[in-house]
């Protein structure tokens, strides 16, 4: 919810923080309101299913095949992406989403780059018609508010930025191609 | 989004002052190239524009540009993603690096424009 105007997750925030003044709490910012302070989801659900988050395999790896294994190196590239708990604050933080809806926005990107950076993954080509879509990264300006609201320290922003670069640097040097 | 949405957080008016200055520096630098182009003939020929207007202009630029520089290149470190042995570069390290090299290349061009200007 918006408390004072500031995306918060609400389960979290004290009044004892805001005493003795008053306080304004409002629905989410860029969603439409069903009723009261309850909003509709079903964009952002559609977005966070768009980028496929979960990992996807070229070829279906048999039940008894084995466990994956990952080294903690492998497992540090993603994981600050991986914290994500789909609070949606950086969609209300985020203007360019206020502006245009159409934009992927944060958080799913965001989890797109978690998949993307597993070791385990191979869905990279699934997931670039999304991300590098016009709606997709590029709408992106940097304001950077999403990671300042995010409770989860997830830096959407730098992971944004970063799939920028990753996608430029893929249609620059086609031999860096991970997929 | 209410028209003065950007008003409502520093973050927002920060970010758009950010992106503000690339305009008055566009214009600048189309008036260098027109400048470059004046210049064409020689130095003879040559009278560099210099009211006071423009002075003052030339400097709200320069500081705009020095702005625009600085929060650029302190994002670098959100952007940039290096492993060295498999650690990630510390983004303060980045952006350090970022800041430096613009130092050199300032250094560099400074030089060529005062060495070859008096040759």
């Amino acid at each position: 919810m918006m408390v004072d105007g500031v995306p918060k997750l609400t389960c979290n925030a004290f009044l004892r923080d805001y005493w003795p003044r008053p306080v304004t709490v409002e629905p989410l910012n860029n969603f439409p309101i069903v009723r009261d302070l309850v909003i509709d989801m079903d964009d952002f659900m559609h977005k966070l299913k768009a980028i496929k988050p979960w990992v996807i395999r070229k070829q279906p790896v048999p039940l008894g095949g084995g466990p994956f294994t990952q080294t903690t190196a492998q497992i540090d590239e993603f994981r600050q992406f991986s914290q994500c708990i789909n609070c949606m604050l950086c969609y209300a933080a985020c203007p360019v989403y206020g502006l245009n809806d159409g934009f992927l926005g944060p958080a799913a990107t965001a989890l797109a780059r978690r998949y993307n950076l597993d070791s385990r993954d191979q869905g990279l080509g699934q997931r670039l018609p999304v991300i590098a879509d016009s709606e997709g990264i590029w709408e992106c300006s940097f304001v950077g508010e999403c990671s300042v609201v995010c409770p989860k320290g997830v830096d959407p922003a730098k992971a944004i930025q970063q799939t920028k670069l990753d996608t430029t640097m893929r249609f620059v040097l086609p031999f860096g191609n991970r997929d | 989004m209410p028209r003065g949405w950007w008003t409502r957080r520093s973050n927002y008016f920060w970010y758009i002052v950010r992106e503000f200055t690339s305009l008055p520096l566009a214009l600048w630098l189309l008036w260098f190239l027109v400048e470059i182009r004046r210049a064409q003939d020689g130095p003879a020929g040559y009278h560099p524009h210099g009211s006071l207007g423009f002075v003052v202009f030339s400097v709200i630029v320069l500081l705009f540009a020095l702005y625009h520089s600085v929060t650029f290149l302190s994002l670098a470190g959100a952007i940039l993603h290096f492993n060295v042995a498999d650690r990630p570069i510390p983004s303060q390290l980045i952006v350090l690096s970022q800041f430096a090299l613009w130092a050199a290349a300032s250094v560099v061009v400074g030089f060529v424009l005062i060495y070859f200007g008096r040759t």
